[in-house]
């Protein structure tokens, strides 16, 4: 070929790269990075047209029971209001619901918003808010569970006031009710369920937008014209974008395609150097949960010297340093200093002993070990931290069988009594509902069912409490016992990094238990 | 020709009935209960119930493969269970973006891959010696690695392209174009190679025969023999892996999506297996079936029209 042939399409390849770069909309971010730490809120000094959020995974339909803790939430919030509203520091705030209040430990009354409608112009009201909790207490999900076990009756005492009558008592309502347990859908898509997994239809501030989506990779929202709290939600269009890969998320938010992506700490420095924000929390506690305290599957399990050694074998500090660097928090305490009942004195009541771990073995009769089956999952690093825990044990003769599953069958099996042992991300929920969705003699978390009797008084204390001196105080005292008795191995808390833009938005924070900022703190940047 | 292509079609369709049967029997083939691995081993005993229903999984086997024999040809292939969406809906709606990379690769590979390869074959020299080296190092390079170098270098730190994104490409051709010259460049730096290595061993072979000679004695220009005469027949051999190109860049899309966050038929793949979401992962396989055979048609249609023997062997 004649060479002024190929210097033409050399030519040509160059001028078309130029031209698709020229018509590039997007900008390259200027080191001007504010560095790490909690951005706070900043003035609206302009309206932003459209937000692109970078979630690490999509949604499993829009059925909010259907939903987690994880950055699902946000693409549901988009279309649905919950009852109550979230707090990042811990406090709730009226949403659907204006006020509410525990009128003994076993009834929850609530006044709603009035004024509020859905697409078809019915009212939000307590019919309403009747028929999507009646549809809880008859959903068993991981969110719903509170409410599929502890509700005895929700009724409508007028059109604007709902009570709640639990089995039992629990004090953590508002929190439940702050989750995707509390959205409230439509009662007209609640006639048809099996839309519910493919359409929206609530009272949140944006319309899903389905020919512009792709279910699993995008998700398109439009603001509404008119929402009873416009001014929390700016954006006019909101695109969460699926991107499974860290690295893949890291560079497109580096690149100006993302606002708001999830991170690692590898990246803070050079999400400095790029001109991006960070928030940060200690939000999910992980655990080798030793559920078959009876002994049914693994003998050695029965006996709390065998528990305890498996907790003195592990290198907290160690482990978590490799997986979060020195943003974790090593402990083997469940509750996080937020959480009513936190006592930091017991934060490490097994320091690493390797010798201690193996006199204590040897005392129960298992001088050699023994092999003990984990269920665990790829998704949250779970596996990856199983097999730096497995890594200990064997150095005390316990052998890790190691039983990975998709994390949707991994979700399924946490309730069966299958495993003698599962690796968990405890979430930093409040005190009560922390130990008692787990550890609970009645819990489904708790699948054979062992309990403590000095546990379940405590937790029994905690949900009828007249105080939260009082209730913090049985809490407390319920920790201790989990860990005296060892129930679980614990390791530490992650650390939970979330990048922004700063010229596109601000305002992120952290919630307490949630692995998520809450959209409705989200703003426009400087 | 006709008589050639007829044949090709019923073989194609037989290949199908082959792999939807295949598809079928797979689940048959699973232990326990379908309808639970189909939930993925969750659900109440009303859902599994609905679901057992809905497969006809108290009918005899027969006459479920009737039934389902029946919806794929009306393009019914149940719902995911994880979205409750039609399984034919995530497909069509993926499709296009797999589609499109793995065409827009294969057309790259065969423009910049014949381009080498005659550059290589003509001049010879170090010309060759670099074109062959290049084509080395494309193949060797895997795709998902090189992704991510293009997206550092062009996107993150000349910021000239997008990282990730897609938007039809007969919505908004050169939105479309920005945002998958990465990908294409990722995903047919390896098929590049390997046409650029046929092409010039191919070109190399018709250059140097003796039919070549006759022409070059006849006076025939260079751009003639090269273009008109030894090109055709190089292309033969070049033609016959064009087929196997696209199958490749389609399962290399896969990662690259990954990389690129491209909403496709790879993206979709790694999600239904990690979810267990079995109805888009048989899906999945009829649908990359049906594709294959489509575009394997045309390339032996196309091989038949280049070359007569084929046709009358």
């Amino acid at each position: 070929m004649h060479f002024r042939t190929s210097k033409l399409l050399s030519a040509t390849a160059l001028v078309a790269v130029v031209a698709l770069a020229a018509c590039s909309s997007s900008s390259k971010s200027t080191s001007t990075g504010t560095g790490t730490g909690n951005n706070g809120s900043a003035a609206h000094t302009a309206s932003v047209a459209s937000l692109t959020v970078g979630s690490p995974s999509g949604t499993n339909g829009f059925d909010p029971y259907n939903c987690g803790y994880g950055p699902e939430q946000n693409i549901l919030l988009a279309g649905y209001d919950t009852l109550i509203r979230a707090a990042p520091d811990g406090t709730f705030a009226p949403s659907l619901a204006l006020t509410w209040k525990y009128t003994s430990p076993t009834v929850f009354t609530m006044t709603l918003r009035t004024g509020v409608t859905f697409a078809d112009g019915s009212p939000m009201n307590a019919a309403a808010v009747v028929a999507n909790l009646t549809r809880a207490s008859k959903t068993f999900a991981q969110i719903t569970a509170p409410l599929a076990l502890g509700m005895q009756s929700v009724t409508a005492v007028n059109p604007t006031e709902v009570t709640i009558t639990l089995r039992t008592p629990n004090p953590d309502l508002t929190t439940i009710l702050s989750t995707c347990a509390g959205m409230i859908v439509s009662p007209a898509l609640l006639a048809t369920p099996t839309k519910m997994a493919t359409t929206m239809d609530g009272t949140g501030p944006y319309d899903y937008d389905a020919g512009a989506s792709i279910a699993g990779s995008s998700y398109t929202f439009h603001k509404k014209p008119t929402y009873w709290d416009s001014a929390k939600f700016p954006f006019k269009t909101v695109v969460f974008k699926v991107i499974t890969d860290f690295n893949t998320a890291f560079n497109a938010i580096r690149s100006g395609q993302l606002d708001i992506a999830v991170g690692t700490p590898a990246e803070i420095p050079s999400a400095t150097a790029s001109g991006l924000a960070s928030v940060q929390g200690n939000i999910n506690f992980y655990a080798v949960d030793l559920r078959d305290r009876e002994g049914t599957i693994v003998p050695a399990l029965k006996d709390v010297r065998v528990r305890q050694a498996l907790n003195y074998a592990i290198d907290r500090d160690a482990v978590i340093k490799t997986f979060f660097e020195d943003l974790g928090r090593p402990t083997d305490q469940l509750l996080n200093p937020h959480a009513g009942g936190y006592d930091s004195g017991v934060d490490n009541t097994y320091p690493y002993n390797v010798q201690k771990a193996k006199e204590l073995l040897t005392a129960a009769g298992y001088p050699n070990g023994f092999t003990l089956p984990v269920l665990s999952t790829q998704g949250f690093q779970l596996d990856q931290i199983l097999q730096a825990i497995s890594g200990y044990w064997s150095k005390i003769g316990v052998k890790v069988q190691d039983e990975v599953e998709p994390v949707s069958s991994w979700e399924t099996q946490l309730i069966t009594n299958k495993y003698p042992a599962i690796i968990f991300p405890f979430s930093g929920l409040p005190g009560y509902t922390a130990l008692d969705q787990s550890f609970g003699s009645a819990s489904p978390l708790n699948p054979f069912h062992t309990a403590n009797t000095a546990l379940d008084a405590d937790l029994a204390t905690a949900a009828s409490a007249p105080s939260q001196a009082n209730r913090d105080t049985a809490i407390q005292s319920a920790q201790k016992t989990l860990l005296d008795q060892a129930w679980y191995a614990g390791v530490g808390y992650d650390d939970v990094i979330w990048f922004t833009n700063p010229k596109k938005v601000t305002g992120l924070q952290m919630q307490l238990n949630q692995s998520v900022p809450h959209f409705y703190n989200w703003q426009p940047g400087s | 020709m006709i008589k050639y292509a007829a044949q090709r079609i019923a073989l194609s369709l037989v290949l199908l009935w082959v792999v939807v049967t295949f598809t079928f029997l797979l689940l048959q083939f699973v232990p326990g209960d379908p309808a639970a691995v189909i939930l993925g081993g969750q659900g109440t005993p009303a859902q599994l119930a609905q679901v057992r229903g809905q497969l006809g999984l108290d009918r005899p086997v027969i006459a479920q493969y009737g039934t389902w024999l029946g919806n794929v040809l009306h393009a019914d292939l149940g719902r995911s269970v994880i979205s409750g969406q039609s399984v034919s809906s995530i497909l069509n709606q993926r499709a296009p973006v797999t589609i499109s990379l793995a065409l827009a690769a294969t057309l790259v590979s065969i423009v910049v891959g014949v381009g080498m390869g005659i550059l290589a074959a003509v001049r010879g020299g170090w010309v060759d010696r670099t074109v062959r080296f290049g084509a080395g190092l494309g193949a060797a390079v895997p795709n998902f690695w090189l992704g991510a170098l293009l997206v550092l270098v062009f996107s993150v730190w000349l910021g000239i392209l997008p990282s990730v994104g897609y938007t039809s490409l007969f919505r908004a051709p050169v939105s479309w174009a920005r945002y998958m010259v990465l990908p294409i460049a990722a995903v047919a730096a390896a098929s590049v190679a390997g046409v650029a290595r046929q092409t010039r061993t191919s070109m190399s072979m018709a250059l140097q025969s003796d039919y070549v000679q006759t022409l070059r004695g006849a006076g025939l220009s260079r751009r003639s023999i090269v273009y008109k005469h030894a090109l055709r027949n190089a292309s033969i051999p070049i033609a016959t892996i064009v087929g196997w190109l696209f199958v490749g860049l389609l399962g290399g899309a896969v990662l690259v999506e990954q990389v690129f966050a491209l909403p496709g038929l790879g993206q979709a793949t790694v999600q239904a297996i990690s979810t267990n979401d079995i109805p888009v992962l048989q899906g999945l396989v009829i649908y990359a079936t049906v594709i294959v055979l489509i575009v394997n048609l045309l390339i032996d249609l196309t091989n038949a029209w280049l070359n007569p023997k084929v046709r009358h062997p």
